[in-house]
């Protein structure tokens, strides 16, 4: 990777199981051989460290972490480095855990328990710009849009708020648990086509919270 | 037919009540004798009307505002009218021209103004031209009745229009009570000018009697401020019939005493009668209230001594006992003696309650409802702990056969790849617990998808290809917890089996409609062919079995042509998604 070849190509790790940290570490270094990897423990330290970091490429996030909850972390790296890539680790790959920080503005989801080898590919995966979806994640997209009620106003992008007909058909060949490849075969799309629906759809996900949150605190009058 | 206390009525008998006040004003005709009298009874029956509703036109604006104002007018124009009418009658010939004004435009202010008072009310009903009607039909009435007959027809118009307004009184928006008490004000200026002035009263024994009775009523309409059921009870019928029986008495001069009383009596019956209901109904719903309070109490107490003591407070409210003593023995609720004897469903001890009266047949009926009550309540939430336990028992059971089967297993592996699978084994039963642990049953589909979802990636980690053709239809089932899990788990198994025994190169599932309804899973690997006699052998089979007994389906094995044919037979519950 030749964006890793530069000189302060820095990582964070967030998660307080030590063995989780050092398998993740190795992943990101097999990723990004040259690479500065953070380790900490909890959301505290992640803020202390964003306070005086100078850059963030990639955060890796443990959901339940022993202070608070590993997605209040994603605005907060997301604020001080925008173009910060986050993903989240985790033992579920089901919507409960994963719905939220896609909102939030997680890029992709790493599962823990999964051999070094396989930790590996999925993180080149992501990188390479092919976000894991899960059945259950990609129903619950479905759901979301479809529930929605109206196009949100203040959007900065209109057509965030609604899926196309395409993104809508990936969702539900995803979310029958076809895999990538299975769904684009079907639609007569090439994988890297249907894995652009699917970042494009991880996108929209979360510029429709951010629309939905203002809109909420506009109503709320906290703005 | 409406019923009477629909707010169109109500509002029709304002109108009528407005337009009996202005009757009354006519009636001060007497007492202005100079004045040629059709010139006064179109003035008064005509103009007056006109230039209140007028001014209700103009106050329809802001109701709120102007209502307010226009009852206080109505008020002071009561006590004027009734005032100086007091005194034409007690003092006739003293000033007759100032005082003849000054009841003529008394009158003429109570009625404009109760009326525009009252015309705001009107608005939300809609089809004004009705009220519009029975005012014309009332107006013209008064003029033509008395015309028609001029020695009794004003009298008895007044009656009639009296009936109405008693009828009228007796419903209940706010702003009419208000009037009432002016006009209350204003009987109380009359009687007091009458007392003060007049001392060959005609009426001797009237008058005491009414001042008794108002006194009463000024002193309990102070409590009445706060109670406004006891004053519709009590309060507002006597208030009604001292007024009658003053008005009766002054249009009625001849009558005896005793007739008018009878009569004011009688017309005021029906709102004595509503209001004492309304106060009946006001008691019981609070005496509801109360005992539901202390119910809810007794459903959230946590200890039985808290019950307890929740139940022994309820039964204080209820009977409001002068005594409790607990007795050793009490099974049902009975009386003795007119003492009243009550189990207490949560210990066995009972109450025996003294009352200030001897209890009765009713009370004791209300102890067993209570009792049943609770009982019922009790034996809720003894149902309730059972489901708790039985749900925290299975979850206990699942824990420990199937997670800690796993990872039991994992602990005996001796490599650690297999280790490895031990533990992800685990992780995916804790997965499917916890996933049923949400409590929502999964659509079949979503069961399937997170199925061929999790083999496509186990399969794809140990490098074998992954068969599971797309079906267009769906099937429209619902798996509560228990198919879930015990589907779940099978099918885990077998493409466990088939990936570390079989080691195949391509492992196929197919899912089929079979007889009666029965989902087919088939899942077929072209390894080594081992995987069924392995099973049949060891713990494993027998376990899958007890799994598929658990949701009456079925496994069989095959093992022809190489490889091994794993099929899974259950019959999904019924769905409502079906229909």
């Amino acid at each position: 990777m030749s964006e890793s070849l530069r000189a302060g190509y820095a990582t964070l790790v967030v998660d307080d199981l030590p063995a989780a940290r050092q398998s993740m570490r190795g992943a990101l270094l097999a990723v990004h051989p040259d690479c500065s990897v953070a380790e900490v423990r909890d959301c505290a330290e992640a803020r202390q460290w964003l306070a005086q970091a100078d850059a963030c490429q990639v955060a890796v996030i443990d959901i339940g972490l022993p202070d608070d909850s590993g997605l209040t972390l994603i605005p907060a790296i997301l604020g001080r480095f925008p173009h910060a890539r986050v993903l989240i680790s985790t033992i579920y790959d089901d919507d409960q855990h994963l719905f939220s920080a896609i909102a939030a503005g997680a890029q992709g989801y790493l599962l823990k328990g999964q051999t070094a080898e396989v930790l590996v590919r999925h993180l080149r995966e992501i990188e390479d710009g092919m976000p894991p979806l899960s059945p259950t994640i990609a129903r619950r997209i479905l759901r979301h849009f479809r529930e929605q009620p109206a196009p949100l106003p203040q959007l900065e992008d209109e057509s965030a708020s609604e899926l196309t007909p395409r993104e809508t058909e990936v969702l539900s060949f995803i979310g029958r648990g076809l895999r990538v490849g299975e769904a684009a075969r079907l639609m007569g799309l090439t994988d890297n086509t249907v894995a652009g629906y699917i970042k494009v759809l991880y996108r929209k996900l979360n510029i429709c919270s951010r629309a939905e949150a203002a809109l909420e605190a506009a109503r709320r009058g906290l703005v | 037919m409406r019923s009477t206390g629909s707010p169109r009525f109500a509002l029709f008998l304002r109108l009528a009540l407005s337009a009996g006040i202005v009757a009354l004003a006519v009636l001060q005709y007497h007492s202005w004798p100079s004045l040629p009298s059709t010139l006064y009874w179109w003035f008064a029956v005509l103009a007056a009307p006109w230039l209140a509703l007028a001014a209700g036109v103009g106050c329809l604006a802001r109701p709120g505002y102007w209502r307010n104002r226009w009852a206080a007018l109505a008020g002071v124009g009561f006590v004027v009218f009734i005032g100086s009418a007091a005194l034409m009658q007690i003092h006739p010939g003293t000033w007759p021209v100032a005082l003849g004004l000054a009841a003529w435009m008394g009158g003429l202010c109570f009625a404009g103004a109760a009326l525009c008072a009252t015309l705001p009310l009107m608005r939300p009903t809609g089809r004004r031209w009705r009220e519009a009607l029975l005012l014309l039909i009332i107006l013209a009435g008064g003029f033509a009745v008395p015309m028609l007959a001029p020695a009794w027809g004003r009298q008895w118009f007044l009656l009639l229009l009296l009936a109405l307004v008693m009828t009228a009184m007796t419903l209940n928006p706010r702003s009419r009570r208000k009037v009432q008490w002016l006009a209350l004000a204003g009987m109380a200026v009359w009687l007091a000018l009458a007392v003060l002035v007049r001392h060959d009263a005609s009426w001797p024994s009237l008058v005491p009697v009414l001042m008794l009775l108002l006194a009463m009523v000024i002193w309990l309409g102070h409590r009445a401020a706060l109670q406004p059921v006891g004053c519709r009870a009590v309060i507002v019928p006597g208030v009604l019939w001292a007024l009658l029986v003053v008005v009766l008495r002054y249009g009625f001069p001849v009558w005896p005493t005793w007739a008018v009383a009878l009569l004011a009596g009688l017309l005021v019956a029906p709102a004595g009668w509503r209001g004492g209901l309304a106060y009946r109904e006001q008691r019981w719903t609070e005496a509801l209230q109360r005992l539901l309070n202390e119910m809810t109490g007794l459903d959230g107490a946590a200890t039985h001594q808290a019950r307890d003591a929740i139940w022994r407070r309820l039964l204080r409210r209820v009977y409001r006992p002068l005594n409790s003593m607990v007795v050793a023995d009490a099974a049902a609720p009975t009386l003795d003696r007119g003492q009243l004897v009550l189990p207490t469903p949560f210990s066995d001890a009972g109450l025996r309650l003294t009352g200030r009266q001897p209890y009765r047949l009713s009370h004791q009926r209300l102890g067993a409802t209570l009792l049943a009550w609770s009982g019922q309540m009790e034996r809720g939430r003894t149902a309730y702990d059972r489901g708790v336990a039985a749900e925290r028992q299975r979850i206990a059971r699942d824990l420990h056969d199937d997670l800690g089967a796993a990872l039991l297993s994992a602990l005996a592996q001796a490599d650690q790849p297999a280790a490895r699978h031990a533990v992800q084994a685990a992780i995916a039963q804790m997965r499917t617990v916890v996933g049923g642990l949400a409590g929502e049953a999964l659509s079949l589909e979503e069961v399937l998808a997170q199925l061929r979802h999790e083999t496509a990636q186990r399969l794809d980690q140990a490098g074998i290809e992954l068969d599971w053709p797309f079906d267009e239809d769906v099937l429209p089932h619902r798996l509560d917890y228990r198919y879930y899990k015990n589907y779940m788990s099978v099918f885990r198994e077998l493409v466990s089996n088939a990936i570390r025994h079989g080691r195949p190169r391509r492992l196929s599932v197919r899912l089929e409609r079979g007889i009666a309804g029965r989902l087919v899973t088939v899942i077929r690997d072209d390894g080594m062919g081992m995987a069924a006699e392995r099973l049949g052998r060891g713990h494993g089979l027998s376990n899958l079995r007890t799994r598929m007994g658990e949701i009456d389906g079925d496994l069989y094995f095959s093992g022809e042509g190489g490889g091994t044919t794993a099929i899974v037979v259950f019959t999904p519950p019924p769905s409502p998604l079906a229909g």
